[in-house]
């Protein structure tokens, strides 16, 4: 059984080492209409309140109908309104949750830390964040870690994100990209065609990107009864890691195509590093184009 | 049951059916290749479509499979128990009937014994196991077990190799008589000889071979050495030593012993090409020869190198004829006697009836004039039968004397120094070369001799005199009585006649003179004379503990006891007498060099067989491990490192070369070697403190010693470097003659090397000053930290140093010892100050224990700067440094501050006059805010 305690403390705590993340600052002055309204003054079609004239107001802002009930001017205030969610998606193919290191975090509980405590730290803004597949809504903040990392064992996970179509939502994935590549590859870019931008993040066991064999082995996959032996398969490593860069560079080309941010991580490597990066990527995500 | 294939024989060849199994195995070894690793992979998803690159081999190598029917083949070889028997005539070595197997195992098998034992091992290796063999040692006297025992030669192989050699030698006269009710050729015997040519040899020979086929197996090779006797000499016991074989020249050394086994001499020599004795002359002081009880000749492992020196030759047993009660003891002849003897001799005094009945070494009569018949011919059988008679003149003898004298003495007494005499005293000038006292002088005191008896000339006097006047008139004279002796001092055993008695030198001619006529049985035993086995010695010449069935040994006159089965070679223990039974005592040693007819001489080799079924499986198991290895190289599941390489091959290189060990002995070594700092450190004087886990501690002991050393350097000749922390464990405490211990908050515990190290240090005369800092506290007088502290470190009993101590006036007069907190008590060993040689020469205490704090007190930065607070102040830390001057100055200099010579001195300084003197109490009077400090250093 996944521990969620650990998964659940290291997510904090790699949280915890995290600044604000705010997509927003940057995107605040053109940000999207419609959507979350962010309980304060800002662009919305909501009202938010009435304050009193400042010499900095223009005479436009003025709202005269409430003004004339006095001798004061006022400002109408529209509440903020942002469509900015996060929607986070971990591969919950059965390869995915894998490591080579025993005792280790498998590659998808790795995702799941990442994932989490990048989602608590955009929702710090009030934000809120999804996880996809689940069929649960979004959270807020307060208990977003430990909702999310429940919501991530759901079981009606499927093997492709079901990005739903609308537009500027971030979308963060984690798999490894090894099998479905097509169908995904599908996927991602209906979603990105609908406005959606994002973040593909690929994690790998150290075993994978090494290749560490030699002599007879038999190969399998897990989730999967085929197997095969290979005589000599230090022999086979450079093809291996030919192919293994291809896959890579394919997913790194769709990522570019569709304008989505891609990073790399191996297990084992410390988080925040490829963390930082993830938040750097999405701060630019979400801009219009 | 057997099958022979050449010299190889299987014992159980039936198993060897099982290699007809072999082709079969080849085919399921074939079919059955090696398992490939089972590796789980989920970026194999990108592999999924791939052609195989290379076609896997799905068949075991060849020589895989060669391999384990190799390894199959050795171990059917190595289970159907062969033996290698390489007999030359097989037809008349092939054993038909029970096999009587003789093995020699008296005390000169023992450097042979495991070539012997080999050969009676090979020798029942080859016997068929369907007959018996009975296992007779030679030493062995009754033989019904033996006989009885019909053993399989599996069997009898542990028989033979629980056999040790015995202490004592083989007779076969008996054995050969033993052996007289076996029926005439009813068996094959085997007779595996140590090559000695023993008593009754041919009696058993012949014996040997009416009883069936003997083939005798001799077997030599080391040398065989024995010790035979030993003689004493006036520089140390000579020991005779013979060896069986004579060809080469050999070297030899002998060590003696003493009671605890402690070597206590060696000496040397050599068996020159073509002798088979020998003799090694020890040369030591007495001293040195009396503690001797027993030699070991080196590098022979036998009874016979083994030569245990009786009591005889050391300490004697003299008689010391009373004189009943006197009034003036000091003037009394036997009071010289009893004081000359006390050094080496037990004294036992009686009557001459009384002492007749003693076991004695040595009578002596003072001034007995003329002895009644009876009783002179009791004293007479005594000494012809090996005592040692010593007589003492005086004026009843000159008087009349009987004939148990060595010369025949005028009827008067030569008086040099009387009033009518013109002849002045005479010297004791001279003693004589052939006799005991050739190695005495009397250069250190002049002897005078004032009155003797004379000796009426003879032609024999002169070569029965021992010491002479310088006039050339004998003092000592003596002579060899049947295997005793007696000697005659022609003066008294008191000063009356002579100085004598009361010169150095008498001492040493006692001790000469009493040295026993060397015979055995010279301690006058008795026929009821029945000795307790105290210890014994096995054949290889190790004392082990008599068996619980020993019996004791009795004396019979004339008959000198010899080691026996009955009586092995060892020390036996009467209520008198000690005797020692040697091995080697008579050891005539003879090789067997003509066997006797109908004996078939074999060589080691000829008859014995080795089993190889255990190198066989040996192998097999070895192959079988190469095996493992490669299969498991193929099947990729072992991955060598460079460093597993490397290990593997000092794992091999480590079983097969011998300074494996050595190296990491050095290793070891390398590390308990000293930090290179602490010894550069140890070059001038400096402080040290305990490296302990709180590094405030530290600090502040590094700090505090800084402190104080630099107070020491301003203020007085002591001039200390930086101070230096010390690793207890490791650090060679001893360069330093001061270590402070600050007490960490948490406390500390030492380990068992670390207390070890401190204590060893402490009784090097070290001096550990232990600050708890927990000075503030109100009733802190239990500490725990310092209880754990001292835990396992050897503590003496401490007491509060007092306020006159030396310690309070070392260098500053202080009324108390000062830290951070003032007025703490100061403990110190309580012995200091007035048991003035123990532990330290001195008196000085080497441990202080305070809990003022004084490190904090003394602490300062780099340059000077105090580092903490001090209650009271600056005055109080002035105070502080002042009696931690003191302390330095008491470790350094010791207490002669106590010394009477300053207290004058210091009184007058302190206001009293000198007329009301010392006594230490008093100086309590003294002012104690008089800190000026003391102006006689």
């Amino acid at each position: 059984m996944r521990d969620l305690n650990r998964l659940r403390a290291e997510a904090e705590t790699l949280a915890s080492e995290l600044p604000e993340f705010s997509v927003l600052t940057r995107q605040q002055a053109t940000a999207h209409p419609g959507g979350a309204p962010r309980q304060r003054a800002g662009h919305g079609e909501d009202f938010w309140q009435y304050r009193g004239r400042t010499p900095e107001d223009s005479a436009n802002a003025i709202d005269w109908r409430r003004s004339a009930t006095g001798d004061e001017l006022f400002i109408r205030e529209h509440e903020l309104q942002t469509a900015r969610q996060m929607e986070i998606w971990v591969d919950p193919s059965s390869g995915f949750d894998w490591t080579s290191i025993k005792g280790g975090l498998t590659k998808a509980e790795e995702a799941r830390i990442i994932l989490t405590a990048l989602a608590y730290q955009f929702c710090a803004e009030g934000d809120r964040a999804r996880v996809l597949g689940s069929g649960k809504g979004a959270f807020n903040a307060g208990q977003l870690i430990q909702k999310s990392l429940e919501a991530f064992d759901h079981p009606n996970h499927s093997d492709v994100p079901s990005i739903p179509e609308r537009d500027s939502s971030i979308v963060v994935i984690a798999s490894d990209f090894y099998s479905n590549m097509d169908d995904m590859a599908r996927a991602i870019s209906s979603a990105a065609s609908d406005g959606a931008s994002g973040m593909l993040l690929q994690i790998c066991d150290p075993m994978e990107v090494e290749f560490p064999f030699s002599g007879r082995v038999k190969f399998r996959r897990p989730g999967s009864t085929l197997s095969r032996i290979f005589g000599r398969t230090e022999d086979l490593k450079d093809t291996y890691e030919a192919r293994f860069k291809k896959r890579q560079d394919a997913v790194r080309a769709l990522a570019a195509r569709i304008g989505w941010g891609f990073e790399t991580h191996i297990l084992g490597n410390t988080r925040r590093p490829l963390a930082f990066r993830v938040m750097q990527d999405l701060a630019g995500a979400g801009a219009p184009r | 049951m057997s099958f022979a294939l050449g010299p190889l024989l299987f014992l159980t060849p039936l198993a060897l059916l099982a290699l007809l199994g072999l082709p079969l195995l080849w085919f399921v070894l074939r079919a059955t290749p090696p398992q490939p690793k089972d590796q789980t992979l989920p970026s194999f998803a990108l592999f999924e479509d791939m052609e195989p690159v290379e076609e896997t081999p799905d068949k075991t190598p060849w020589w895989i499979i060669a391999l384990r029917m190799l390894v199959i083949t050795l171990a059917i070889i190595g289970l159907s128990t062969p033996v290698w028997s390489p007999r030359q005539n097989a037809e008349d070595a092939v054993f038909d009937r029970d096999v009587l197997l003789i093995v020699d195992d008296g005390w000169t098998a023992a450097p042979n014994w495991s070539a012997i034992q080999n050969a009676a091992l090979g020798t029942l290796g080859s016997i068929d196991r369907d007959l018996g063999v009975y296992v007779i040692g030679s030493t062995q006297t009754d033989l019904t077990d033996a006989l009885a025992d019909r053993l399989s030669p599996q069997n009898a192989r542990g028989v033979v190799q629980a056999m040790r050699p015995n202490g004592w030698r083989p007779d076969y006269d008996t054995l050969a008589e033993n052996l007289s009710d076996l029926e005439t050729n009813s068996f094959d015997i085997v007779w595996v000889s140590d090559n000695q040519l023993g008593e009754g040899f041919a009696a058993l020979s012949s014996q040997l071979t009416r009883i069936g086929n003997v083939d005798a197996i001799p077997v030599t090779g080391n040398d065989l050495v024995g010790i035979t006797g030993v003689a004493t000499s006036a520089n140390g016991p000579i020991l005779s030593l013979a060896r069986s074989q004579d060809d080469t020249q050999l070297q030899l050394s002998i060590t003696a012993y003493d009671d605890t086994g402690a070597s206590l001499a060696t000496a040397r020599g050599a068996f020159e090409a073509g002798t088979s004795t020998t003799e090694l002359r020890f040369d030591v002081p007495e001293s040195i020869q009396t503690g001797m009880s027993w030699f070991r000749l080196n590098g022979q492992n036998s009874a016979g190198a083994v030569w245990q020196w009786d009591g005889a030759g050391r300490m004697r047993r003299v008689g010391l004829v009373g004189e009943g009660q006197t009034l003036q003891p000091l003037l009394s002849d036997a009071y010289y006697v009893r004081n000359a003897l006390s050094p080496f001799a037990t004294i036992v005094e009686g009557t001459l009836d009384e002492l007749m009945n003693e076991e004695l070494n040595v009578l002596i009569l003072t001034d007995v004039g003329e002895l009644s018949d009876t009783a002179e011919e009791r004293l007479s059988a005594w000494v012809e039968d090996g005592g040692v008679l010593i007589r003492f003149a005086g004026p009843r003898m000159a008087a009349q004397s009987d004939d148990l004298l060595p010369v025949r003495l005028r009827r008067a007494s030569r008086a040099l120094d009387s009033a009518l005499s013109w002849d002045t005293p005479q010297e004791l000038t001279s003693f004589s070369e052939t006799g005991p006292f050739a190695r005495l002088t009397t250069t250190r005191d002049q002897v005078m001799i004032r009155r003797q008896v004379l000796a009426q000339p003879d032609p024999q006097l002169a070569s029965r005199t021992w010491a002479r006047l310088a006039d050339g008139t004998p003092l000592v004279t003596s002579e060899t009585l049947g295997r005793g002796r007696v000697t005659l001092f022609h003066v008294t055993a008191g000063p009356e006649w002579s100085d004598l008695p009361l010169a150095g030198v008498f001492v040493e001619m006692m001790r000469y003179a009493t040295l026993p006529a060397r015979e055995l049985a010279a301690a006058g035993a008795t026929t009821e004379t029945s000795l307790a086995p105290r210890r014994w010695l096995s054949g290889f010449g190790d004392f082990v503990t008599p068996a619980a069935n020993a019996r004791p040994l009795q004396i019979e006159p004339g008959v000198i006891p010899r080691a026996d089965a009955a009586h092995p070679a060892g020390l036996y223990q009467g209520g008198t007498l000690t005797l020692t039974l040697n091995a080697g005592a008579g050891w005539i040693p003879e090789a067997v060099t003509d066997w006797p007819n109908g004996v078939t001489v074999r060589s080691t080799g000829e008859l014995s067989t080795t089993r190889l079924g255990g190198f066989f499986l040996t192998l097999a198991l070895l192959l079988l491990l190469i095996d493992l290895i490669v299969s498991l190289l193929i099947a990729g599941r072992l991955r060598f490192g460079r460093e597993a390489g490397v290990a593997i091959m000092l794992l091999c290189a480590g079983t097969v070369l011998p300074d494996h060990a050595d190296a990491q002995n050095r290793t070891a070594r390398e590390q308990s070697e000293p930090r290179d700092e602490v010894m550069q450190a140890a070059l001038t004087l400096r402080f040290a403190y305990v490296i302990t886990d709180d590094a405030t501690a530290n600090t502040k002991a590094e700090a505090g010693l800084r402190g104080l050393s630099m107070m020491l350097y301003r203020r007085t000749t002591v001039e200390p470097d930086e101070p230096i922390g010390l690793n207890l464990a490791e650090d060679p405490l001893n360069l330093f003659p001061f270590i402070m211990l600050v007490m960490p908050e948490s406390g500390m515990a030492l380990t068992e090397e670390e207390s070890t190290a401190l204590g060893q240090y402490l009784r090097n005369g070290g001096a550990l000053l232990i600050d708890t800092t927990s000075g503030s506290g109100i009733g802190t007088q239990t500490d725990e930290r310092l209880t754990n502290l001292l835990n396992g470190l050897d503590v003496p009993p401490l007491m509060q140093a007092s306020e006159d101590h030396v310690l309070s006036r070392a260098f500053y007069l202080l009324d108390g010892f000062y830290g951070r907190y003032p007025g703490r008590p100061l403990w110190i060993e309580s012995g200091a100050g007035t048991q003035r040689d123990e532990r330290r020469g001195d008196g000085v205490s080497t441990l202080f224990i305070t809990d003022a704090d004084m490190a904090s007190a003394w602490a300062v930065d780099e340059v000077g700067r105090p580092l903490y607070s001090v209650d009271g102040g600056n005055r109080n830390r002035e105070l502080a440094f002042r009696t931690g001057i003191n302390i330095v100055m008491y470790i350094l200099t010791g207490n002669y501050k106590e010394d009477q010579v300053h207290l004058p001195a210091l009184l007058e300084r302190l206001g009293e006059s000198d007329d009301d003197l010392p006594g230490r109490g008093r100086d309590q009077n003294r002012n104690p805010r008089d800190l000026t400090p003391g102006g006689d250093r």
